[in-house]
């Protein structure tokens, strides 16, 4: 089963590196110009994330560690967009290696770093809420004897 | 625990009535029922009444006592031929096997009565949470929450057993936690 929020997380993330790369473009493109490269940045990020959540939708669960998760997570999701970003730019008729198409590149790169660290970030939140949780439940059972084999605070 | 404070005739008819509804009498000092004109005590929760409503406080405080009646935190498990009292606390998840409803426990497993749907219910407030379509798990024994793709978690538990929320399920899971 796919996960369509995620798909539209990376069509949001796609639109958002668009935005971005509005800001090494040329100062003479025409609105209309800017707002369709944001709109195929989108959905780029959109076949991404669609391609992303198939390969990992195969991955077995037995496998599951913090570190494979992000270790995996931020591997494909770097590797795929550098990957479609070059050959974005090179399809374009320009070279990749120049300065403007590799600074392209590595702003790619950045932002989906910057969205997995997010990610992160969103993980630490959810280990301090659980322990939070956790200190909660342990007040509310810590003076009921029935939790505690009938001794009041024991 | 019930103290009264109110006229002779009135308190007899009260202890009638709170008797037959099992509620203890005595001056523990856990709630009073003071009849208006009367003096209030100083240093416990106190429920002031007219002699007309007398009926209604009864009604309050029994449909009190039932409801902390209803919230068992505790259940007897079966292992083989003997029966244990389980608390809520010590159950570490509960599942749904071909056996029926399993308690798992640092001690082992024990066959409870009851359906998952009842536990989820009557333990929400004890930290149980369902996490797949057949198991409730203690967060108080969660080590780790392990995310993975698809929107689905791995809880790792204290004794190293791990537990796999489903992605229908993980909502409960995020608004347990409020992630």
């Amino acid at each position: 089963m796919t996960d369509t929020t995620a798909i539209l997380k990376s069509f949001a993330l796609g639109s958002a590196v668009g935005v971005a790369l509005q800001v090494s473009a040329a100062a003479n493109v025409h609105f209309s110009d800017r707002a369709l490269t944001v709109l195929a940045c989108g959905a780029v990020g959109l076949v991404i994330g669609a391609v992303t959540e198939w390969l990992t939708s195969l991955l077995p669960i037995r496998i599951a560690r913090t570190a494979v998760y992000f270790l995996i997570n931020n591997l494909i999701a770097v590797v795929v967009s550098a990957v479609v970003t070059a050959v974005l730019v090179a399809s374009a008729s320009a070279n990749v290696l120049d300065r403007s198409g590799l600074m392209s590149v590595l702003l790619v790169i950045a932002i989906i770093c910057v969205a997995n660290l997010g990610d992160f970030l969103l993980y630490r939140r959810a280990q301090r809420r659980l322990h939070a949780v956790q200190a909660t439940l342990a007040v509310a059972t810590a003076g009921d004897p029935e939790q505690n084999g009938g001794l009041p605070g024991g | 625990m019930v103290q009264l404070v109110c006229s002779p005739d009135l308190r007899a008819r009260l202890e009638r009535e709170l008797a037959a509804h099992d509620v203890e009498l005595g001056t523990g000092n856990r709630w009073v029922l003071v009849e208006r004109g009367y003096e209030v005590p100083v240093g416990c929760p106190a429920i002031v009444f007219d002699a007309l409503d007398f009926m209604d406080v009864v009604r309050l405080l029994v449909a009190g006592v039932r409801e902390q009646h209803g919230a068992v935190r505790s259940v007897v498990g079966q292992r083989g031929s003997a029966f244990v009292v389980l608390t809520a606390r010590e159950v570490v998840y509960l599942e749904a096997a071909a056996e029926g409803i399993v308690a798992r426990t640092a001690s082992g497993r024990d066959r409870v009565r009851g359906t998952l749907q009842h536990y989820e219910v009557s333990w929400a407030g004890l930290g149980f949470v369902r996490i797949n379509r057949s198991q409730l798990v203690n967060l108080a024994h969660v080590r780790e929450i392990v995310p993975w793709f698809n929107s689905r978690y791995v809880l790792r538990l204290a004794g190293g057993e791990e537990l796999e929320v489903s992605k229908t399920y993980a909502k409960r899971l995020r608004s347990a936690l409020k992630i």
